[in-house]
């Protein structure tokens, strides 16, 4: 067996780099690639061309958290265990920074090749990501497209923006707010609405007191489309003290899933929520692209 | 009756208290204001659809806890006797998560006191099956600890089998229950199942005096003891039952509120019952308050906080108990 | 009210614990139930009083008592079991006046005439000086006391009170046989089970001798507690006297394996 201890930080450069130097053939175009996070599973799904991805999580047929779950049933899932990535002896293993931790500490001691990635992102990071998954797996043309693509459909949006922006939470599951930092954020932002959550110190997703959601009276409060399996946690976005609002939109404005990962993807939250504000504050005619 | 009068002052004290405490840190003015005043504002809807419902709850879910912890201890002669601990409060949470979470009564409210009343009474009654007939102390202690190990497990289970990936995070609130948010709809559910359960229990008063000599002399008394144990077993499984539903497990609040309250009173278990249960609501209200503001940011599950005081008296008792029986 | 008993069997599991008893009590009398351990003494009361299914008839006055509900049946017989529970820290006094339960109705306060039944059973009991005391903390002897006047003050045509004396002082005894006399004269049926036989002879209007599941004799303690009963019986021998109050019979020791046959 052989040992490759890397010891490198999370510069994902200088991983990338050492990889290369080690075993060069691999890298260039990976046959066999196993996503174990269901972000990874987006990004590789998007990027990978048929029978180059092996694997994805099984999170990833999970409709409520994954935009490309019709997809994922084209794939054979796995649970993120070590012993399935020894079976499946993949050449490269992408999973997230923070979800498996010891599992990914084994595979490296193993000597897999193992690629994290972070998932503290924003739309702004997303364009890297993408590039580095496509550079990872030998897809760059792809991933430059792609990336390209969502910079400019980004920017489209931000140009249309004109007025007052509106004011929104992302209020969710057993009163979890997205605050300052996270994907829903900047999401909120692109599409020109203030995040009420970030605006009242709230940083990352935290715990949201609902008291404090009816007191800000926003202008739109976002939830997740509800599940078909019931949680007594779905029901605190669906508190009769939030229907009592009298100008408050209450809904699920963005579609299911699209904003659990920094994904080419997100850009469809985006249209969607940039669509709501246009109908809220619509421009003038003279100021309309 | 002077006892019943004082602690009836103190719950309603801290209803207006729990009524006063939140987040959105209004005025007690803007409180009061907008629970009576009209319109859509937001005080009003902070006070009328998140803070009454909160309130209520506490109180009603504090009786029942009082009174069921109340009567299971004399019923059963046993002074560690109480819903948490003898494991009723846990099966009731296992058959509301069953029930609940399968679905199989779509996404329904109703779902969830209807499997916590089945839960709580096919507890009861395997409690009384093994434990009621030899009385002993700690059988029914040692039935109970395997019956809530084994429902927590249970609902631990059931809860991570969900297809959806966020029921899991729910564990921690049908271990440990929460009244945060919970709105009118709960109470609406669960207020009238405890209401019918507090009439049965009061109608099992003479039952519970009389079973002070033991089951033949009670029974030589006058007591019809299958109806007492049928008032019993269903006004227990019903204001628990529905108690859990709404607020998952909180435990202790039967068993101490009942061991603080007994030598003020004759210490006939019937005199026990109306201070009982107007302690429980006191004590519950008043965790509850605490859960609210101990936390600078964010707030405790008042179950944690009932555990924290209930279960170092628990071992004192059961020192205690050792060294005297009862 | 007559107490009456027609083919009363007992099977508890497969042992036949009474068998055919039959009897005809006229009240106002005392009744020793007498016989040795096992011979189906308190199975005989807890079938009276309901607590086991019996076969045959029961009747207390006009009164089947097979088909007669709890409460029906408190108002008509007190029993005071042999097991002795006291739950909880229960004053004397409130221990007591559980007796009057049958008679009160669901939240109704104890009026005067329980008052009266409660003082008067205590007197009888003689634990007046006791009724603050917690009965929990009390002695063996006063503990059965208490137990008693909470029978006696159920105020029924019929008490039946097992093994009552167990425990009691010689004086205590004696008190509480006077006691059961007056309440036998006020025209009760007091049925009593006793070990001791000079109590029993001394103080009970008639004995009803049990054995092995069978009535062996009923009658006054004098034909009852004959040589030859206690011998077959109990196996023992007596020293038996008479002075100007009665019967006295005191066991002296074993009957001879050899007299027997």
């Amino acid at each position: 067996m052989l040992k490759r201890r890397k010891r490198l930080p999370c510069l994902s450069g200088l991983v990338l780099l050492a990889g290369a130097l080690l075993v060069a053939p691999v890298l260039a175009m990976p046959k066999r690639v196993m996503s174990l996070n269901l972000c990874t599973d987006q990004l590789a799904m998007t990027l990978a061309e048929p029978g180059q991805l092996v694997s994805v999580s099984f999170l990833a047929r999970e409709p409520s958290l994954s935009m490309l779950h019709e997809k994922a049933q084209g794939y054979p899932v796995n649970h993120g265990l070590a012993e399935e990535v020894f079976l499946e002896n993949p050449d490269l293993v992408v999973t997230g920074t923070y979800s498996l931790h010891n599992t990914t500490a084994l595979l490296k001691r193993l000597g897999f090749h193992v690629e994290e990635f972070s998932f503290a992102q924003t739309l702004e990071t997303i364009p890297g990501e993408i590039r580095r998954m496509g550079a990872l797996i030998g897809q760059e043309k792809k991933a430059e497209t792609i990336a390209n693509d969502f910079d400019s459909e980004l920017k489209a949006i931000a140009a249309r923006q004109c007025g007052k922006h509106p004011t929104m939470i992302a209020y969710d599951q057993n009163g979890i707010a997205s605050g300052r930092g996270t994907l829903a954020d900047s999401v909120m932002q692109a599409a020109g609405f203030v995040n009420l959550a970030a605006e009242m110190g709230i940083v990352g997703v935290a715990p949201f007191p609902l008291e404090q959601v009816i007191a800000a009276q926003p202008d739109v409060i976002n939830m997740s489309t509800p599940q078909t399996a019931p949680t007594l946690g779905e029901y605190v976005p669906r508190h009769p003290a939030i229907a009592a609002l009298p100008q408050t939109r209450v809904g699920a404005f963005v579609p299911e899933g699209s904003l659990s990962c920094g994904t080419p993807l997100v850009i469809k939250a985006v249209r969607a929520l940039a669509a709501l504000r246009s109908t809220m504050a619509p421009c003038p005619e003279s100021a309309a692209p | 009756m002077r006892l019943s009068i004082s602690l009836t002052l103190l719950a309603l004290a801290l209803f207006v208290v729990s009524l006063l405490v939140g987040p959105a840190e209004l005025s007690s003015g803007d409180s009061v204001a907008g629970l009576f005043a009209g319109g859509g504002e937001a005080a009003a809807i902070i006070m009328r659809e998140i803070r009454l419902p909160r309130a209520i709850l506490g109180l009603a879910i504090g009786i029942s806890l009082g009174l069921s912890g109340a009567v299971l201890q004399g019923f059963l002669r046993n002074p560690l006797a109480e819903p948490g601990v003898i494991g009723v409060s846990s099966m009731a949470a296992l058959g509301a998560v069953l029930v609940f979470y399968s679905g199989l009564a779509g996404s329904s409210l109703y779902a969830l006191p209807a499997g916590a009343l089945f839960g709580a009474l096919l507890a009861v009654l395997i409690l009384l099956a093994i434990a009621a007939r030899q009385g002993s102390t700690l059988t029914l202690i040692l039935a109970g600890v395997a019956l809530s190990s084994l429902a927590g497990a249970l609902t631990s289970l059931v809860l991570n089998l969900s297809p959806n990936p966020f029921a899991s995070y729910e564990i921690i609130f049908w271990l440990l229950g929460s009244l945060k948010d919970r709105s009118m709809e709960f109470v609406a559910i669960a207020l009238p199942l405890m209401a019918v359960g507090w009439f049965l229990i009061s109608l099992s008063a003479r039952a519970i005096d009389a079973l002070s000599l033991g089951e033949e002399a009670a029974s030589s008394l006058g007591i019809h003891m299958g109806r007492a144990r049928f008032m019993i077993v269903a006004g227990v499984a019903l204001s628990v039952g529905a108690a859990t539903a709404v607020s998952g497990t909180i435990g202790f609040i039967g068993l101490v509120v009942p061991h603080l309250i007994r030598p003020l009173t004759n210490r006939m278990p019937s005199s026990l019952l109306l201070p009982a249960g107007l302690g429980g609501a006191a004590l519950l209200l008043a965790a509850d308050i605490a859960a609210r503001i101990v936390l600078p940011a964010g707030e405790l599950n008042v179950g944690v906080l009932t555990a924290l005081i209930g279960a170092p008296f628990f071992l004192w008792l059961v020192v205690r108990a050792r060294r005297e029986m009862l | 009210m007559n107490l009456q008993v027609k083919n009363l069997s007992v099977v508890l599991g497969k042992r036949q614990v009474l068998d055919a008893i039959s009897f005809d009590i006229e009240p106002g009398q005392v009744i020793g139930l007498l016989g040795p351990n096992g011979a189906g003494k308190s199975t005989l009361m807890r079938a009276l009083n309901g607590h086991i299914a019996a076969a045959g008839a029961m009747q207390l006055g006009e009164h089947d008592l097979a088909a007669i509900g709890p409460a029906q049946r408190a108002r008509l017989i007190a029993y005071l079991p042999q097991q002795r529970t006291i739950g909880w820290r229960l004053s004397v006094r409130d221990l007591v006046a559980l007796g009057r339960l049958p008679w009160r109705a669901f939240g109704q306060r104890p009026n005067a005439r329980d008052e009266s039944a409660i003082a008067r059973a205590m007197a009888m009991a003689d634990i007046a000086p006791l009724a603050d005391r917690v009965a929990k903390e009390l002695s063996g002897g006063e503990q059965a006391r208490v137990l008693m006047a909470r029978a006696i003050v159920q105020e029924t045509p019929l008490l039946m009170a097992d093994e009552p004396a167990s425990g009691l002082d010689a004086a205590h005894q004696i008190m509480l046989m006077q006691s059961l006399k007056r309440l036998a004269a006020e025209g009760r049926t007091v049925l009593v089970s006793l070990h001791d036989l000079t109590l029993a002879a001394r103080w009970c209007d008639q004995v009803m001798l049990l054995n092995e599941g069978k009535l062996a004799a009923l009658g006054t303690p004098e034909t009852v507690l004959s040589d030859e009963n206690l011998a077959i019986i109990y196996g023992v021998t007596a020293h038996r006297a008479q002075d100007d109050q009665g019967l006295v019979i005191a066991p002296v020791g074993l009957r001879k394996a050899s007299t027997g046959g």
